[in-house]
């Protein structure tokens, strides 16, 4: 009997190692596997995130540089085809009225001169204010937007109106500076592709931030389709509102209302 | 390589004056040396600051309840319990090592890290081991089992080994990839 039951006892305690050390052993190198590959799938995803982020950044860098670019080239042709000729204009008269008008005629010559260089003045002062408004730079960005929608409203084309709750509030030149040209850029969008009869900006209230609100009843974006526009090559005015946002590290959000059904545009941007 | 160097001199010391059972303190106070030393290692790799705490009133109740096994089990052919108490807490720890690591964002790939290595060696060779500990005490008079432990545990102890070898070249292999990776960027 003895031999009998010590045999099952071995050949079961046997058994039970073998197949519980077999079922250990997979666990084990199940886990250390699934470690393994679970992390270089994170790996790789993280890898695919950069790659996306590197690729956006060197989008907006490349929509910077040709914004410039285009910036560039506008104040080339104004001083070139405007004040350029205005300028020669001038110097001719110049000429004529040193060497060979009578005394007689200077005076009319010099009348024209002075005509001529009145307008070359006025012509940079515009190229200068549409480089910076003067209102932004002396009154700050609530008065400067303020401005910006009375002249469309008084331009008749759209009914336009802006609220800000503290008009006095000064940011940083450079910040306001930035919001200004997102909130130019949003506009000449509006203005362009929307076909709206309005055009609302409100400042919300927020004790931190600078909360914004544009709102249109014309055909707008929603976030989505803001993102996908800016990643196309055509984009450029959008990619500009991204990048600015970027550097302002405020958060910009397109919706349609469902009650009233306008489009509405949202900037969330840190003091 | 201090660890096993320790096990190397202990093992053998065991084997020559006391084959396969608990009748001197070496053999009785190896098992929870041999857990304070890994204890110690998972202490710096887990950086979970509550399991520091719990790591240290582990060991000491680990300690306290081989103090008292000891005295209760003198004289018997293997302290089963301690060493499979000792491979769950292992396998805990290594466990936990695990679900820290692929918790971190991760810069570079895990089995390019010595720990992970030595934690995998440990894990492999707990949980290998885990079920012949289990019932040494009571079937090691067996020869059957005899023969199987010897299998069993030769395995599980040469793969832990030959890891633990590997491991120490692991920063020369590491080097010398460095090298020819920055051969080939100069190329």
């Amino acid at each position: 009997m003895t031999p009998i039951i010590v045999f099952i006892l071995v050949n079961d305690v046997s058994h039970v190692v073998l197949l519980g050390t077999t079922g250990m052993l997979l666990l084990a190198s199940g886990l250390i596997l699934f470690v393994i590959f679970h992390q270089r799938k994170m790996i790789q995803n993280q890898l695919a995130i950069r790659k996306f982020e590197e690729n956006q950044q060197r989008i907006l860098l490349n929509a910077s540089i040709a914004s410039q670019e285009q910036e560039r080239q506008r104040i080339a042709a104004d001083l070139h085809d405007d004040a350029g000729p205005l300028l020669a204009a001038a110097r001719l008269h110049l000429n004529e009225n040193l060497f060979s008008l009578a005394p007689n005629d200077q005076r009319e010559s010099i009348g024209h001169v002075k005509e001529i260089i009145d307008e070359t003045i006025d012509l940079i002062r515009n190229i200068s204010h549409r480089l910076v408004p003067p209102t932004l730079k002396n009154f700050g960005l609530a008065s400067a937007a303020s401005d910006m929608f009375q002249k469309l409203n008084t331009s008749g084309a759209i009914k336009a109106s802006c609220t800000f709750k503290n008009n006095e509030k000064r940011f940083d030149p450079e910040k306001e500076a930035s919001i200004f040209r997102v909130i130019q850029e949003l506009l000449n969008n509006i203005l362009k592709h929307s076909k709206a009869s309005f055009i609302q900006l409100e400042q919300k209230p927020d004790e931190g931030n600078l909360k914004l609100l544009l709102r249109h009843d014309g055909q707008g974006l929603t976030t989505e389709s803001f993102l996908q526009l800016a990643a196309s090559a055509n984009g450029l005015g959008l990619k500009n509102i991204q990048s600015r946002m970027k550097l302002l590290s405020g958060k910009i959000n397109f919706t349609k209302n469902p009650d009233t059904h306008f489009f509405e545009i949202e900037m969330d941007i840190p003091a | 390589m201090i660890y096993n160097l320790v096990k190397l001199i202990i093992g053998g010391i065991n084997n020559v004056y006391y084959p396969l059972s608990i009748n001197d303190y070496n053999q009785a106070f190896y098992t929870p040396m041999e857990l304070s030393f890994f204890s110690f290692f998972f202490y710096h790799k887990i950086e979970y600051p509550s399991f520091k705490k719990l790591n240290i009133a582990i060991i000491i109740a680990f300690w306290i309840y081989i103090l008292w096994f000891s005295e209760e089990s003198w004289g018997s052919l293997f302290d089963s319990v301690p060493t499979t108490i000792e491979s769950i807490i292992i396998i805990s720890y290594c466990i936990l090592f695990f679900f820290q690591e692929i918790n971190k964002p991760a810069t570079e790939y895990m089995y390019s890290k010595t720990d992970f290595w030595i934690v995998s060696a440990l894990f492999l060779y707990m949980s290998g081991n885990f079920y012949i500990y289990m019932y040494a005490a009571n079937a090691l008079l067996q020869e059957e089992f005899i023969k199987i432990y010897m299998i069993i545990h030769g395995i599980f102890y040469s793969i832990r080994n030959i890891i633990f070898t590997m491991i120490m070249f692991l920063p020369q292999i590491r080097r010398l990839d460095n090298i020819a990776s920055s051969k080939e960027i100069q190329m």
